[in-house]
């Protein structure tokens, strides 16, 4: 059923429509001028260009740092969104199918992560390693991002599982089925794509990170640490050619992501 | 029961994740109390409160999250209230753009500021081309880019919360506020902004937040002229590797942040039981 819009020669619409697209455009210009100034044909980085050249791009390819910074990132993000799938899938099977008393209490400290400012868990996460012992800087990130990205998988799966039927998986157990197996082999399939957007959530939520992750590591870092320091010592258009590439990626991502899920469900 | 064990079971890993958090946390309290000798000292705090520099870069973010979030409101609530009542094609625009900036990265949204309102940034090219100014006017490097930065980032934080409520409000009530008589605007701030309450609450306080606490904005679009409590924790931490006092400044500040959260709330609640009565 359509819903009755209001006249459009309502004083309300008029300036909030133009308030809201202001606004909008402002925040997005920043982006469109970046991509425009990887194509500048000299070091400054300026919008227009000063002329055209792909220069940039391969001068990419000649910082090892951020070839480097873009293959630690991919894989912790791989590797922290998947390990945040599947603790977020237990605790949101939890969540969802027992009733205990606590559980409202256990959820708001699965959410914590989200409360507490990423300046002070970064500070804590760097106590704790300076304290006890630091592993490997991979291991060190990869507790720290499953913990920041934790709370979106298992608010994401837990939606999902809700909106699951019980009953189904309850008839398989009566039928004969371990509840194990009927949750693997009839539950879980239903909550197919809950689990890939907690997946992709964490996975974007991981590479995104800065300021927690600033903390710990500060060379041979991850990408958004590694640009951080880039554009802390100099301004030549690479950066933005990085930017380019990583919106066009992401483009890319976003567009496979919704053939498979329909991104209306991620935002 | 056993069923029940066996569920607590999966919980485990999740749990002991939070678990190492909580430590974590509990050793920033501790690093912020403890001596080098292991005796109990307020000294960290003496530092933070007794030195003015660190006051006020408290206060500076107290400020700045305080105009910050009151603009965020004011821009961003049009932009929710279009999303729902206004045009669906202006709905997709709006979801696309807030999209593309929840998918970009957080270094690369500042990037870009950096390249609107530097000394050779787009907007000081206009100003000199068009012979507004004869040198560049400073954007950047103060609280002034700082204040910008904030809001751009902070602004799907207040318009996400506003708009789950929107969404889910009955235009009902407006049309009937409409039909007795009610002009929009009246319509607008007493029948759709008090509606809208818990998501302006819930948006104020994420936005306050992160403005309050936010490091990489001020690093940037700061450039060390204008520092946060952010900036302070950071420099303290990673580069002098004075953990006590960082840490008690993290304290400090999850202390305000958290008093302002709950006072909101707080605020928040009374202003809806009122209503409610």
């Amino acid at each position: 059923m359509m819903q009755r819009r209001p006249a459009f020669g309502d004083q309300v619409h008029v300036v909030f429509g133009a308030v809201a697209a202001a606004v909008l455009f402002l925040i997005t210009m920043p982006l469109i001028i970046t991509v425009f100034t990887a194509f500048n044909a000299t070091s400054q980085t300026v919008f227009p260009p000063n002329g055209w050249s792909l220069r940039w791009f391969s001068n990419i390819f000649r910082q090892r740092e951020f070839i480097d910074a873009f293959w630690l990132s991919t894989a912790l993000a791989f590797a922290s969104g998947a390990l945040s799938m599947l603790l977020g899938t237990l605790g949101a099977v939890v969540l969802t199918r027992a009733s205990f008393r606590g559980r409202e209490w256990i959820d708001g400290l699965l959410m914590s992560p989200l409360i507490v400012p990423q300046v002070i868990i970064g500070l804590a996460f760097l106590i704790f390693y300076v304290k006890l012992k630091s592993w490997s800087q991979f291991l060190d990130l990869l507790l720290l991002h499953t913990l920041l990205t934790l709370p979106y998988a298992t608010r994401v799966v837990r939606a999902s599982l809700a909106r699951i039927n019980p009953r189904l998986e309850e008839a398989a157990i009566g039928l004969g089925a371990s509840a194990a197996a009927s949750f693997v082999r009839i539950t879980l399939p239903q909550a197919r794509s809950g689990l890939f957007v907690a997946f992709f959530f964490s996975f974007v939520t991981s590479f995104d990170n800065f300021t927690a992750t600033a903390f710990l590591a500060s060379k041979g870092a991850t990408l958004p640490v590694e640009i951080f320091f880039y554009i802390d010592s100099q301004l030549d258009p690479t950066v933005s050619a990085v930017a380019t590439l990583l919106m066009a990626g992401t483009t890319l991502f976003v567009l496979v992501v919704d053939r498979l899920v329909g991104v209306q469900r991620v935002t | 029961m056993r069923h029940r064990s066996r569920l607590a079971l999966l919980l485990g890993p999740s749990l002991l994740l939070v678990g190492v958090f909580f430590a974590a946390l509990a050793g920033v309290l501790a690093s912020s109390f403890l001596a080098p000798d292991g005796t109990l000292t307020f000294r960290s705090y003496a530092a933070v409160f007794g030195d003015e520099y660190y006051v006020r870069a408290l206060l500076r973010s107290l400020w700045i999250a305080c105009y910050a979030t009151a603009i965020s409101f004011v821009l961003g609530y049009p932009i929710a209230y279009m999303m729902s009542r206004g045009s669906r094609r202006f709905a997709t625009i709006a979801t696309l753009a807030l999209a593309i900036q929840f998918f970009s990265i957080y270094v690369i949204k500042m990037y870009g500021w950096m390249l609107v309102l530097g000394n050779n940034g787009i907007i000081n090219r206009a100003l000199l081309a068009t012979g507004l100014a004869d040198a560049p006017v400073k954007l950047m490097y103060n609280e002034f880019g700082v204040a910008v930065g904030l809001i751009a980032s902070a602004l799907p934080l207040m318009v996400f919360p506003i708009n789950a409520v929107l969404q889910n409000v009955s235009r009902r009530y407006e049309e009937a506020a409409l039909g007795l008589g009610a002009s929009r605007w009246r319509v607008l701030l007493a029948v759709t902004l008090p509606l809208s309450a818990p998501g302006i609450l819930s948006g104020i306080v994420l936005t306050f937040v992160f403005c309050f606490t936010a490091y990489l904005t001020p690093a940037l679009l700061g450039g060390g002229f204008y520092k946060m409590i952010g900036n302070v924790i950071y420099d303290q931490a990673v580069g002098r590797f004075n953990y006590s006092l960082a840490a008690a400044a993290a304290a400090a500040t999850l202390a305000i942040s958290l008093v302002v959260i709950v006072s909101i709330n707080s605020f928040g609640q009374r202003l809806l039981g009122a209503r409610a009565r």
